[in-house]
């Protein structure tokens, strides 16, 4: 049975840049075969987890395997992973036609009429330099080079900063057609959660140099609860739960908490007068990564600060 | 083993040594193509001019473009470093298959620059000859003792194939190590090509070392190959081992 893409383990990997710690015992899964979310905060390890996947480096200890072997020089996976940084490692003074011809030339998978495609979407002259771009060209073309290659393993590391909304949600709907049409394993990290939530089949979320979660999408969409109503209800009703954020308006409450409800569970609130809701991905991950409660300094059950939506 | 893989070996495509390869002696063959028809133009008009000033050419102009077919090319090969290394593991290629690329483009214009050289010289001498004027060089610490292409070959070799290495040197030092570091460590780095130089010319005219060493004879041949395998060996220990740097 052949896997649609390549996995990724890392086991105990700690990367640290003189004092400078940006990963921390990581010890992490990424399912081969699916779209991954990778989210944190700024300088919170995501940049350098895709460079040690993509061997840009070599971790300062730990073990980093895709499908099954080291990447660091390895002849087999080395063409089947591609990083696109925002940065944009292409050749700055070589025509983006010419850029087109060398990266098709490297990677075996690279599909050149898909790139032209991707060229004429985001209106990307091929007779263009990279050093002549927008800041958004430049994404685009980074873009159109990451999805181009149709790697077993493609990591988009920011790639849509400086993309106008347009540009953004096409993006989006040409990865997930394509992913659909060739599946691979594709690694996805963005601040735009609320963009790619629907893109999202796992997520990892990393903070500080330490994954702080790594679960499916959709069971993590689950955990997530609002809970509203009068203070005094919305309390007793919560007790005993995981809470990551208070909002207080007046006399009423909202409490982000994490965690399924039973349906007994929600009988109750109901029979109380509570509302319950969703919680958008990006909401959990503004709670969960809330250096105010990672400190401990917002407990559960204590109110927060802020106005509610 | 995925099915992306499997699909992958279906297809056709140059090895990636052939793929970077072709990359990187076609950039070397382009430059070579401007830098040689360029100096080609000021040799004739440097001719031209001391023809019209002194009535005769009695000293070699072609000789005066061996300082600048060492250290264009070592330039080139700097920034071989500076605009590929990160975009050719960006690409999915190794460490490995750069540095084998870059090593064979370094020895070929190297060797390529040397034989165009060592051509012109043997052009301007016959010319030179044939209307009555001399070929001395001027240049302090520059001898060329042979006379046929095989021994000028020989003689100008070392220098312009180690001008190559030597910059893939300092190229790899500057990016994996910064700025300040590859300036610090110029010295080291450039040493190889400025020994050469030095052990093959006049240099140590005023020291004992004068004597030992015969430019006429192989020892500059062999000091070039020595120093040539030492700076490829660093070179080679530094590309494999260093991390791809982001560009700022």
């Amino acid at each position: 049975m052949t896997s649609p893409g390549y996995g990724v383990t890392l086991r105990g990997v700690t990367q640290r840049f003189g004092d400078t710690v940006a990963l921390d015992d990581v010890d992490l899964e990424i399912r081969p075969g699916t779209i991954t979310g990778l989210l944190g905060r700024n300088g919170s390890g995501k940049t350098t987890l895709g460079s040690l996947v993509a061997a840009f480096r070599r971790p300062t200890s730990g073990e980093v395997l895709v499908d099954g072997e080291e990447p660091w020089e390895n002849e087999r996976t080395a063409p089947g992973v591609c990083l696109v940084r925002e940065s944009g490692d292409v050749l700055d003074e070589d025509r983006l036609r010419d850029n087109l011809d060398f990266f098709a030339g490297a990677r075996p998978t690279f599909d050149r009429a898909f790139a032209a495609e991707l060229m004429e979407l985001f209106e990307l002259d091929p007779k263009s330099k990279p050093s002549k771009l927008s800041r958004g060209k430049k994404s685009a073309f980074g873009i159109t080079v990451g999805l181009a290659s149709r790697a077993p393993l493609t990591i988009l590391d920011e790639v849509h900063l400086g993309l106008d909304a347009p540009s953004r949600y096409a993006f989006y709907d040409t990865l997930l057609a394509d992913y659909l049409a060739h599946p691979r394993t594709i690694v996805l990290s963005s601040h735009l959660i609320e963009e790619i939530e629907r893109l999202l089949e796992d997520v990892v979320v990393l903070d500080r140099g330490r994954v702080l979660l790594t679960q499916d999408a959709d069971s993590l969409r689950a955990e997530g609860v609002s809970v509203t109503g009068p203070q005094d209800a919305v309390d007793a009703f919560v007790a005993g739960r995981t809470v990551l954020g208070t909002q207080r308006l007046g006399r009423t409450t909202q409490v982000t908490v994490r965690g399924v409800l039973t349906d007994a569970d929600v009988a109750r609130a109901r029979a109380t007068g509570l509302e319950l809701g969703p919680v958008p991905l990006q909401d959990l991950f503004v709670h969960l990564t809330d250096p105010r409660r990672r400190d401990g300094v917002v407990a559960a059950k204590v109110p927060g600060e802020g106005a509610l939506p | 083993m995925s099915a992306a893989v499997t699909t992958a070996r279906a297809t056709r495509r140059p090895s990636p040594l052939a793929h970077a390869l072709s990359r990187q002696l076609g950039v070397a063959a382009y430059l070579a193509v401007w830098y040689w028809a360029i100096a080609l133009v000021v040799l004739v008009i440097a001719t031209l001019v001391v023809w019209r000033v002194n009535g005769s050419v009695d000293v070699s102009i072609v000789a005066y473009a061996r300082q600048s077919a060492i250290w264009f090319p070592f330039s080139q090969a700097i920034l071989l470093i500076a605009s590929l290394l990160r975009v050719h593991v960006a690409a999915g290629m190794t460490r490995r298959t750069f540095v084998r690329a870059s090593l064979v483009t370094a020895v070929s214009t190297g060797l390529g620059y040397t034989l165009v050289l060592s051509g012109l010289l043997l052009l301007e001498r016959a010319l030179h000859a044939a209307v009555g004027w001399d070929a001395e060089i001027l240049e302090q610490g520059f001898e060329l003792v042979g006379s046929s292409f095989p021994t000028m070959v020989g003689e100008l070799a070392p220098a312009l194939v180690l001008a190559n290495l030597c910059g893939l040197l300092v190229g790899v030092v500057y990016h994996r190590y910064g700025g300040w570091w590859g300036t610090v460590t110029l010295p080291l780095t450039v040493l190889p090509i400025v020994a050469t130089l030095a052990l093959a010319g006049e240099w140590f005219g005023s020291f004992p070392l004068d004597g030992l060493l015969d430019p006429a004879g192989d020892a500059p041949l062999l000091t070039g190959a020595v120093l040539a395998l030492v700076t490829a060996a660093v070179y080679v220990a530094l590309v494999r081992s260093t991390p791809v740097r982001t560009p700022r």
